[in-house]
């Protein structure tokens, strides 16, 4: 039986670590602190994994767990930003894939996103994966109203950041 | 106006392929590593301190001058005080135990971060408020102890009267009650500190995100 949810489990990790990754790369600076809380939220999702009831999808019971991990649970306090010194995955950009200001614009804006406060991010991060005001509110615990007033205002602070 | 985060959310999400990927085993031995979550650090912590403060309690009846004092006693208003107590201290740390351990069980990592957060500051509420009852039960006491040593200890009756004769009475009163009140402050200062220090280093985080999230809601 345990070796049975052990299974499932890992399986169901293992196909949607990407979003557990997307976290890692934005609350971390450099390769060990994102292995580090990786492997604390995987820790915190089997903990409540046997809570998992499945009525809701597996990837939405994941995002509350890998934020709630990165935002409150996880100890170890973020570096400065210093993006030189992190080989990102999300900071390599493929030259020919886009014209020379998209890219110089994108790069911008990840460095700004990376600025961010905890919260503010976890609002970024929630609206790049493309989910609506509703679940983003559900997430945080705060009114669907609050939570688009706050996107506001970054993408306020993102324009100006890119159009000083 | 072209909405740039428009733009990054298209870019993020071709970002799949150039994540990193774990294997099954990788995530399966991760599994098993320990936590290093704050609740498993505030869970520690107030383990440590239940313990300190019940042996403190306890220390007492270990002791073979206090067991030969209780033998003494005859009187049965000093045995059923002496007795009751002893079942109110502990019945108090049976208490604190089972709110503390309600309140660790209401912490749920699949709560929304607010309330997550709130279940966290709870929790960090019921040890705060544990300690500050057995500072305040201390200070109680000490000044009950010095209460029952000057009227009660026959030493310490006669050093008084001896004082008394001398003329210095208000001198030694002065210097006693500033001794004393140095003393007490000293310790609950200490104590204090050291909680701001502990607290405040793991929970620095906590509090800026959890004020930065009621900052919402004004």
């Amino acid at each position: 039986m345990n070796k049975e949810l052990e299974h499932q489990f890992v399986t169901e990790l293992e196909s949607n670590q990407n979003i557990v990754h997307k976290v890692c790369t934005l609350y971390t600076n450099d390769r060990d602190s994102h292995n580090d809380l990786f492997q604390e939220i995987t820790i915190q999702l089997w903990k409540a994994y046997p809570k998992f009831r499945g009525d809701s999808k597996f990837s939405t019971w994941m995002y509350r767990v890998a934020l709630n991990t990165a935002i409150t649970l996880y100890r170890k306090s973020k570096r400065r930003v210093k993006t030189q010194d992190y080989e990102s995955v999300i900071f390599k950009i493929k030259a020919e894939e886009y014209d020379p200001t998209e890219e110089q614009q994108l790069k911008l804006m990840y460095t700004a996103v990376k600025q961010l406060g905890d919260i503010d991010k976890a609002l970024v991060f929630l609206y790049l994966e493309d989910k609506d005001y509703r679940e983003i509110s559900e997430t945080l615990g705060i009114s669907e109203v609050n939570a688009r007033v706050k996107m506001n205002r970054i993408k306020n602070k993102l324009r100006t950041i890119l159009n000083p | 106006m072209m909405d740039e985060l428009e733009l990054l959310k298209k870019d993020w999400q071709k970002k799949d392929e150039h994540l990193p990927k774990l294997s099954y085993n990788d995530i399966y031995t991760m599994i098993w590593k320990k936590s290093s979550s704050i609740v498993k650090w505030i869970f520690y912590i107030s383990i440590i301190e239940l313990i300190f403060w019940i042996v403190l309690n306890a220390a007492p009846f270990l002791m073979d001058s206090f067991q030969e004092k209780l033998g003494e006693i005859d009187d049965t208003f000093s045995l059923s005080f002496m007795v009751g107590s002893t079942i109110f201290t502990f019945g108090i740390i049976l208490i604190f135990i089972y709110f503390l351990y309600k309140a660790y069980r209401g912490i749920s990592t699949v709560d929304n971060a607010k309330s997550l957060m709130e279940s966290i500051l709870k929790t960090r509420k019921i040890v705060q408020y544990y300690v500050g009852y057995n500072l305040i039960m201390a200070v109680v006491i000490t000044i009950y102890t010095i209460y029952r040593l000057f009227t009660s200890d026959e030493n310490v009756i006669k050093l008084f009267q001896t004082i008394k004769d001398e003329g210095s009475e208000l001198k030694f009163w002065l210097l006693g009650a500033i001794i004393v009140a140095l003393g007490m402050i000293l310790v609950v200062g200490f104590i204090w500190l050291f909680y701001r220090l502990i607290y405040g280093f793991l929970l620095r985080k906590l509090n800026h995100n959890y004020k930065e999230l009621k900052k919402l809601e004004i």
